[in-house]
C-alpha cells in the first residue's frame, strides 16, 4: 500500500495558488479537479481502481478506494467510469475561461 | 460484494508494476495500456537481475536511434541473467508506439530476421489518420488555413491501414492480435496467451490519445468501446492462421458517431464520410469471412 503526505490532512480549496513542485516525480501541479468516494454509495467494485492510467488509486485498510493525491492528474476517467455514481470531482484550483477543454 | 467471483481486486493481482509519474498526459490511453500489460505480466525477475531489466512499463520517451540499442542490451542483460539465476526467464515484453514502428525500418527489420522469443506491443494512436484528416504535402504560402482533405479514393486504403500492417501478418508469428484497454480483460488474457506461445508474438494494441485526437480525457475508455462497437478496430486473434473474432458485434453503430466524438475531424468534410463508412463495412465483412472459412 502507498503512503502519502497528504493522507491525514486534505482539504481542497477554491483559489489556492498552485505550488511550485520541486519533486518531480508529483503531479500536484497538473490538476484542477480532485476525486472524492461517496462511502455510502460505494460497493468496493474496483472499476475506478482498474479504470485510472496513473496507477493513483488504491485500497483503504476498510475496503474503500483512495486517491493517491502525490500521483493523481485529475482526468476524471474514475468518476465517469464508476457505475454507482459515488465519486465526484471537486474543483481544487481556479480554472480560468482559457482553460477550458 | 465481497461474496461474489467479479470483483476486481479477487481478479487481479494488488501489486503495482507500473511506475506513475509525469510522462503521460491527463486520461492517456497509452498509459492505461501499459499498466494492464504490466499487471499481466507480473513482477518478472529474480532479484540476481541487474536494474536495468527491471524495467516493467516506463516505455515512454525513446527515438528511432536509441531504441534499438537500448533493445539489444536490454535482451542481452535477460539472457545473461536467467543463465546465471539458473532458471529460464519470462519472454521480454517490448511497446512500441505506432509512429515508430512505421518509420523505424530497425525495429520492423529486427522483427522480422531474427527469432528472439519476444512479445511486441504496438501502441496505435492512429498517426497515420492525420493524414486523412489533411493532404501530407504542405500547402502553400498563406493556405495554411484551408483544409486540404484527401481525395476519396485514398480514404479507404488510409483506413485500412489500421489493421494490423501487412508485414506483420505474413511473417512467420506464432501469435497475433488486436486489444484494447477499454475490455481491460480481453486485453489481460491476450498477453497471457503471447506469453505461453513459443516465438515472437504480436499484439496491436488502440490506444486513445486525448491530446492528439482532442477530447475530453474522461472519455478515453469510451473511445476505446465506440471503436469496436462501430468495427472500426474489430478485436480478433490469430493463432495457427485461424482467426477468431473475441468481441462480436451484432448491432454496428454509425462510424459517424466516432468521428464527432474527436475534434482532430472538425476540418474533415461531411460528404466524405460515407466513403470512411463503406471502408469501415469492407474491412469487418473481409473478416467475417476469413474468420468462418
Amino acid at each position: 500500500m502507498k503512503k502519502t503526505k497528504h493522507d491525514k490532512s486534505f482539504v481542497p480549496r477554491l483559489n489556492q495558488q498552485i505550488p511550485i513542485v520541486e519533486d518531480f516525480l508529483s503531479n500536484e501541479d497538473w490538476r484542477f479537479e480532485v476525486p472524492l468516494w461517496d462511502t455510502e454509495k460505494c460497493i468496493k467494485c474496483g472499476v475506478c481502481y482498474l479504470s485510472c492510467p496513473d496507477g493513483a488509486i488504491y485500497q483503504n485498510e476498510e475496503g474503500y478506494y483512495e486517491a493517491d493525491l502525490k500521483y493523481c492528474k485529475g482526468c476524471a476517467l474514475c468518476s465517469a467510469q464508476c457505475w454507482t455514481g459515488c465519486i465526484t470531482m471537486q474543483e481544487v484550483f481556479k480554472r480560468f475561461p482559457w482553460q477550458t477543454r | 460484494m465481497n461474496q461474489f467471483p467479479v470483483y476486481v481486486p479477487k481478479l487481479l493481482p494488488a501489486e503495482e508494476n507500473y511506475l506513475s509519474g509525469r510522462r503521460s498526459c491527463q486520461g492517456c490511453g497509452k498509459a492505461l495500456a501499459a499498466r494492464i500489460v504490466a499487471k499481466a505480466a507480473g513482477a518478472v525477475l529474480p532479484d540476481q537481475l541487474p536494474p536495468q531489466a527491471s524495467i516493467t512499463a516506463q516505455s515512454y520517451a525513446y527515438d528511432d536511434l536509441t531504441f534499438d540499442p537500448m533493445l539489444e542490451t536490454m535482451q542481452a542483460e535477460l539472457i545473461r541473467a536467467s543463465a546465471m539465476a539458473g532458471a529460464s526467464c519470462r519472454k521480454a515484453i517490448v511497446g512500441i508506439d505506432r509512429r515508430l514502428f512505421l518509420s523505424g525500418q530497425l525495429v520492423a527489420a529486427r522483427m522480422f530476421t531474427r527469432d528472439e522469443n519476444t512479445l511486441y506491443l504496438c501502441f496505435d494512436n492512429e498517426p497515420h489518420i492525420d493524414r486523412l484528416i489533411s493532404a501530407a504535402n504542405p500547402p502553400e504560402f498563406k493556405l495554411a488555413e484551408v483544409s486540404h482533405p484527401v481525395p476519396a479514393g485514398e480514404i479507404k486504403r488510409i483506413v485500412k491501414e489500421k489493421n494490423i500492417p501487412a508485414p506483420v501478418a505474413e511473417g512467420s508469428f506464432s501469435y497475433i492480435a488486436t486489444a484494447c484497454p477499454s475490455y481491460p480483460f480481453d486485453l489481460i488474457e491476450k498477453v497471457k496467451k503471447g506469453l505461453a506461445s513459443d516465438g515472437n508474438a504480436f499484439i496491436l494494441v488502440l490506444a486513445p490519445c486525448p491530446t492528439g485526437w482532442v477530447f475530453n480525457p474522461k472519455l478515453t475508455i469510451k473511445a476505446g468501446l465506440m471503436a469496436v462497437r462501430t468495427g472500426y478496430f474489430p478485436l480478433y486473434e490469430i493463432e495457427n492462421n485461424n482467426i477468431k473474432i473475441t468481441q462480436k458485434v451484432l448491432n454496428r453503430k454509425p462510424v459517424q458517431d466516432y468521428l464527432k466524438m474527436q475534434k482532430r475531424f472538425f476540418p474533415f468534410p461531411q460528404e466524405l464520410i460515407p466513403v470512411v463508412q463503406e471502408a469501415v463495412n469492407e474491412g469487418y465483412e473481409e473478416l467475417l469471412q476469413k474468420a468462418q472459412a
